[in-house]
């Protein structure tokens, strides 16, 4: 079983991979594993505020070439898209891209997955500062 | 005698049409040897009860009897159904032994015949875990881009990190054992329960042995 030009492309070149502040309340992080095979994958996207769209992303992953792969071309895909467009994302557009083979096609879910929960994250902070900055007043007469 | 877990539909040999003992389908009448329904399982078939806390002395023995039952050997002037029947049965009878024998194969056994499926839900995953992982891969990372004595500093790091990782899988194994009485003394109510912590406790030593393998493959190839 031959792997794809593309994933031995984005396996020897991988795009993105490095880490963003993960206290930065416009950056959401998601890590997601697969315990079957020991992967990991860390992804994480900065979003502008005032428009909702992914301004950059970077991932980490230890696992397999195919995971590696994967989150390569997730965190390309992401640049430039909406928050709402992304959490859309479906593996079998990754499995598609890189013709993943069918025993690694659970890597594609992993990306998936760390996608979806980095902007989970992100979703989540901005609430939470939301609740924070309507709390705040009520702090400070009390 | 296979009798423990339970009562099977009654199996009629179809040679001589005598009850057969549905775990091993073996005629105890004409000595012809049936074909094994799929139903049974490995602990029926290694005649053990549906339990984790085995006795492994008693697995090892009907191991080594059953081994010498069925061998394809003593079917060789057997009819063609006999004989591929021997030979199935040596399968499964290598396959039930190794996967009852491990204590981590035998409770995803377990797990797998209660319908209590593997997910890959997230809330799974142990972030704290997650976290550690990746920068240990940094560290090996950093390794392998260092030189002269930073290398051999960092190369020893490693190690004395590999060994603390060994103890800790080792201790996960340990209380996955220990939580093997409590499954087989609990109520249903409580099984769902205590199935999630030995999958939690499997996974976990899982990921550890990932990056124990990874670390030492590195510093051994010195690359």
């Amino acid at each position: 079983m031959a792997y794809s030009d593309k994933i031995i492309d984005h396996y020897n070149h991988p795009r993105n991979v490095g880490s963003l502040d993960k206290n930065d309340p416009n950056v959401g992080t998601g890590i997601v594993g697969a315990p079957e095979c020991g992967d990991v994958m860390k992804l994480q996207v900065r979003v502008n505020p005032e428009t909702g769209v992914i301004e950059d992303a970077k991932f980490k992953t230890f696992g397999c070439g195919s995971a590696i792969a994967s989150s390569s071309l997730a965190t390309e895909m992401l640049k430039g898209m909406s928050v709402d467009e992304a959490v859309q994302i479906k593996n079998m557009r990754i499995v598609e891209e890189l013709s993943l083979p069918p025993i690694k096609i659970h890597c594609s879910v992993l990306a998936e997955d760390a996608i979806k929960s980095a902007i989970a994250d992100y979703k989540k902070k901005q609430t939470d500062a939301e609740q924070a900055s309507v709390g705040e007043p009520a702090v400070a007469t009390a | 005698m296979p009798t423990q877990t339970g009562a099977q539909a009654q199996s009629l040999c179809q040679s001589c049409g005598v009850v057969v003992p549905s775990e091993l389908m073996l005629c105890e009448s004409c000595e012809r040897l049936l074909p094994l329904p799929d139903r049974v399982s490995y602990f029926e078939f290694m005649e053990l009860p549906l339990k984790l806390d085995i006795d492994l002395a008693a697995l090892e023995k009907t191991f080594y009897r059953l081994s010498r039952l069925f061998h394809p050997d003593f079917y060789q002037n057997r009819p063609n159904s006999e004989q591929r029947a021997a030979l199935e049965r040596s399968a499964t009878l290598n396959k039930a032994y190794t996967t009852l024998k491990d204590p981590t194969r035998r409770a995803e056994y377990l797990m797998k015949l209660r319908g209590f499926e593997q997910s890959t839900e997230k809330n799974r995953v142990p972030q704290d875990l997650m976290v550690e992982i990746l920068e240990l891969q940094e560290q090996l990372e950093e390794f392998q881009s260092s030189e002269g004595g930073e290398r051999e500093r960092l190369a020893q790091a490693l190690r004395a990190g590999v060994c603390e990782l060994k103890e800790r899988r080792a201790e996960l194994g340990k209380r996955l054992e220990d939580l093997f009485p409590i499954h087989d003394r609990a109520g249903e109510d409580r099984r769902a329960e205590i199935l999630l912590e030995m999958r939690e406790t499997i996974d976990r030593s899982n990921y550890l042995f990932r990056i124990v393998e990874n670390i030492e493959k590195t510093l051994e190839s010195g690359r």
